[in-house]
């Protein structure tokens, strides 16, 4: 039976609710901005919606959004690093951060740290850093999500890897756990 | 040799990337999603309408260079939500689905009427129906020219309190949304759904207060003739223990068709996600302010 639209709509409702906190989690990881990530996400679910038939019969509708906005992210850096701004991403503290007088909570001054060396990674290193260890992908995965070779996928998380240990080797020092 | 990209080695990159978005408030773009996603949905049908690739190019074309405030370039048209949306990436086959679809399968163009309002026009006449001291804020990038359609913040005059508001003017179920101004995105101008009317759902349904036990607060809006057309109400997002954001939401069924909808809530893009939700913090518009907002003759002189 045809579905009509309104129950497209439905479904993607609840679709949106139930995958925006990882979308938006990923964006910002992506874009180490509140502000970005917000943009993001929005983008990704308008892109989402406008397809959703075509979102909808893939076999994971939330990793079919994931690379919307995967995709959405390299595209938009592309063009910013070809046009003509060059607008410097500047450390972004919420109104939260700066309510108590005795400074950022741990948990924000953690994120903060770990936003601004992401920061200092290229576009496509700090993709491939929140796809192969926040999203856990595969070398190979990682490398189909962004028409990578694997060799080139495994240089890029070194290089990163390494830098990321030296930018937050004295603020907030990565823990060393066994998970 | 250490080898970094071994998995197992970097466990600890992983921890600190869970923690560093663990307590990530995930912002509530649904109402805009919805609201720019219809008017996308409608822009592509039109752009089918008016005679396949030759006018989507124009289109394209102009709108992208006024949007970018480069010169014209060559348009990047990809069908697959997920393609990239770059022309280095966006490849042609595109642009053969949207030849093939036949033109006179779809509307001509959007109908005008009541909720192809200006977005000036819309922002001038909320202006004006807002409660005394509250008045509009900054306007979200993502609406600013869109027909039909405003959001941004409002604030309450003496305090430094911004609420979201957005208010949208939905036609009739089968008209298009009015078009997205300038800012023309043709990724997908192959619709693969082809052209189905718009159902053109208010966000919130018209029922009897009594019926519905999830909001706070609920006000229903009567015709003089005490039929229901509209409803109010004002609800709290989350759990009892993690309270996101207090919303108000008004709906009104015009008569002849479509409907108003207005959305408020206490998160604002520049106090969220990390400032913490106060549960005693209310948005400026009450469910009775909004009700009266919406069913307001104004909308559909």
């Amino acid at each position: 039976m045809r579905r009509s639209r309104a129950d497209g709509d439905e479904d993607f409702t609840v679709f949106a609710t139930q995958a925006s906190d990882r979308l938006y989690r990923s964006a910002y990881l992506l874009t180490t901005s509140h502000a970005a990530a917000e943009d993001l996400l929005q983008t990704t679910l308008v892109k989402a919606f406008s397809g959703w038939r075509r979102v909808r019969a893939t076999d994971d509708p939330v990793a079919y959004a994931h690379r919307i906005l995967l995709n959405t992210f390299l595209s938009e850096r592309r063009l910013r690093r070809s046009g003509e701004l060059a607008v410097a991403d500047l450390p972004e503290i919420g109104p939260a951060d700066a309510v108590s007088g005795s400074g950022l909570s741990e948990e924000v001054a953690e994120r903060l740290a770990l936003a601004e060396a992401l920061r200092q990674l290229s576009a496509l290193d700090r993709a491939v850093v929140v796809l192969r260890f926040w999203h856990d992908h595969s070398v190979a995965v990682t490398a189909a999500e962004l028409d990578l070779t694997e060799a080139a996928v495994k240089n890029r998380t070194s290089r990163a890897l390494s830098r990321l240990r030296d930018l937050l080797a004295d603020d907030h020092p990565i823990p060393r756990s066994t998970r | 040799m250490n080898d970094h990209t071994d998995h197992s080695d970097h466990s600890d990159i992983a921890d600190r990337l869970d923690r560093a978005v663990a307590g990530l408030r995930t912002p509530d773009v649904l109402p805009q999603v919805l609201a720019v996603g219809r008017r996308r949905r409608a822009q592509r049908r039109v752009v089918q309408g008016v005679g396949g690739i030759a006018a989507a190019s124009v289109l394209a074309i102009s709108a992208h260079a006024f949007a970018d405030g480069r010169s014209p370039a060559t348009p990047s048209v990809a069908a697959d939500p997920a393609a990239p949306t770059d022309a280095s990436r966006s490849a042609g086959p595109a642009v053969g689905a949207a030849s093939s679809t036949a033109p006179d399968q779809c509307p001509s163009g959007p109908e005008r009427g009541w909720w192809s309002a200006s977005h000036r026009e819309v922002a001038d006449r909320l202006a004006a129906l807002l409660p005394d001291g509250v008045r509009l804020g900054t306007e979200e990038r993502r609406s600013a020219g869109v027909a039909g359609l405003w959001s941004g913040d409002v604030l309450t005059n003496g305090t430094t309190d911004a609420d979201f508001l957005q208010i949208e003017l939905l036609p009739p179920p089968g008209t298009p949304a009015p078009l997205q101004s300038l800012q023309v995105v043709l990724d997908d101008l192959a619709d693969p759904d082809g052209c189905p009317a718009e159902p053109n759902e208010p966000a919130q349904r018209i029922a009897p207060c009594e019926a519905s036990a999830e909001p706070a607060s609920c006000e229903e809006i009567r015709s003089e003739d005490g039929d229901l057309v509209g409803v109010a109400t004002r609800s709290v997002q989350g759990t009892g223990s993690d309270p996101r954001a207090t919303v108000v939401r008004a709906t009104f069924a015009v008569p002849g068709g479509g409907y108003v909808q207005l959305y408020v809530s206490t998160g604002t893009p520049s106090d969220r996600p990390d400032t913490p939700v106060d549960p005693a913090d209310t948005p400026a518009i009450t469910p009775a302010d909004a009700a009266a907002i919406v069913r307001d003759p104004v909308w559909i002189r």
